[in-house]
């Protein structure tokens, strides 16, 4: 293979990763908390497309059961969430880089609601009634700020996703 | 130095990933299946050591912002703040001269009785840390952990009532279920009349709700809800909730009860490890009897 290196680029993923976690845990104002999208999960979708040889469903897991921790869950629940998710996002990796920005949108709304949808799977307790719709604005956010969030990440680390 | 993309080739090798699935969800289900079996023990994996550091970073600024406010307050503010706080020290100590005696009569009059009883409960003070885990669950975390003696299912309670119950904990910190968590239920004793039922957590921080009581009990708006003691992880008589004032035209239990805690603003909560060995009985000899309070450990 004739691409670059990642050893180049491990001090970006490792940064990325560390600001996702950060980001994931930040304590928001009152009315925003819902609204905190899965940076991490967008973070592993940033990376799994432009070097998946690399960063794939086993590291996926890996970086889910750090998350588990984080977040106090089961650990598991997100190791099984972002592996799958991964999975899926390599499935489609070929269609899914060249497709416009909006389009990709849409494919990452139903990536991460898989996502979503395996750690509810894998949850203890049920969800409270208040909370269902709740629990699915970090799905819907983080769809709509993909697009920014793949601008501005190329950017910072210098990885294109596009050909 | 840009990732070219034209060199790789464009479908990623199929069965390679196959498999690595099949390990992800086998790897998946085996470490669930061993933290299920953990979490009824109140163990869980020795992961959390990793992402220790992330959960202190964030809670970095808002901690520097609080002490830098702190700082910055009057000095004229502090000299009140600071005689304020000596007199009150002073009431309350007053009051606990009374509460020794009492205690001590309670024990007395329980062992005439032939009942059990708890000897004491020690507080261990905590401070929340300023992270946010899940939105939907009502949690705390405090930078208290196993290192530091607190374990799962201890209570917590603030200078007003109680706040909840330890629900995980990690060498340095702790997370606390609050009761006002829709998964949480306080079993809680009106004051008044002694009458028990359930408090419910509902996910709002300023309401509990009473769904077991029905609808002619004894209550009144302004009785004080507290800990009955009956699951045996809230000691007995912790003030829980007070019962607001009735709203126009709707009976006393719609409007639910008040956490009496400062469940959004509280800046230390108090740990409480019960010991809860019981004595069998109190020995009738008075020089006995000290001598086998003195010797329990707490």
């Amino acid at each position: 293979m004739t691409h670059e290196p990642l050893a180049s680029h491990r001090i970006a993923l490792a940064l990325t990763l560390g600001f996702a976690m950060i980001l994931r845990i930040l304590p928001l104002q009152e009315g925003w908390g819902p609204f905190n999208p899965d940076w991490v999960a967008l973070v592993i979708l940033f990376w799994i497309f432009p070097v998946p040889e690399r960063i794939g469903i086993l590291w996926a897991w890996g970086v889910g059961l750090m998350v588990d921790a984080l977040t106090g869950r089961l650990l598991g629940q997100h190791g099984l969430a972002y592996g799958v998710m991964a999975y899926l996002a390599l499935l489609m990796r070929a269609r899914f880089i060249l497709l416009p920005l909006p389009i990709q949108s849409l494919w990452v709304l139903g990536l991460l609601s898989a996502e979503s949808l395996l750690v509810l799977w894998t949850q203890r307790q049920e969800l409270p009634a208040a909370m269902q719709f709740q629990y699915w604005y970090p799905v819907l956010t983080g769809a709509l700020i993909w697009p920014f969030f793949l601008f501005i990440l190329s950017g910072l680390t210098g990885v294109r996703h596009r050909p | 130095m840009r990732v070219r993309l034209d060199h790789k080739p464009f479908v990623v090798n199929g069965s390679a990933l196959h498999i690595k699935l099949i390990i992800c969800l086998v790897a998946s289900l085996i470490v669930l299946a061993i933290e299920n079996h953990l979490e009824g023990s109140g163990q869980r994996l020795p992961f959390s050591a990793v992402v220790e550091p992330v959960r202190q970073l964030v809670n970095g600024p808002a901690r520097l912002f609080r002490k830098l406010s702190d700082y910055s307050a009057q000095q004229t503010d502090l000299v009140i703040e600071n005689q304020r706080l000596r007199e009150e020290a002073l009431v309350l100590r007053g009051q606990q001269l009374r509460f020794d005696a009492l205690e001590q009569e309670n024990t007395r009059l329980r062992g005439l009785l032939d009942s059990t009883f708890k000897v004491g409960d020690q507080v261990l003070i905590a401070e929340p840390l300023s992270i946010s885990l899940v939105p939907y669950e009502n949690l705390i975390v405090v930078n208290k952990g196993e290192l530091h003696g607190v374990r799962v299912g201890q209570a917590v309670v603030d200078g007003n009532g109680v706040v909840g119950q330890v629900l995980r904990v990690t060498s340095q910190t702790a997370d606390i279920v609050m009761i006002t968590d829709p998964s949480h239920a306080t079993p809680v004793q009106i004051n008044r009349t002694g009458l028990r039922t359930i408090a419910v957590g509902t996910g709002q921080t300023d309401r509990l709700e009473l769904p077991y009581l029905p609808g002619n009990a004894d209550i009144e708006p302004g009785d004080l809800l507290v800990t009955s003691g009956l699951d045996g992880v809230f000691p007995a008589g912790y003030p829980v909730a007070r019962i607001p004032p009735r709203k126009e035209g709707q009976p006393v239990l719609q409007g639910g009860a008040v956490p009496m805690a400062r469940l959004d603003h509280n800046r230390e909560l108090l740990v409480v490890r019960t010991d809860s060995t019981p004595l069998q009985k109190a020995p009738a000899d008075p020089s006995l009897r000290s001598n086998a309070l003195e010797s329990h450990d707490p």
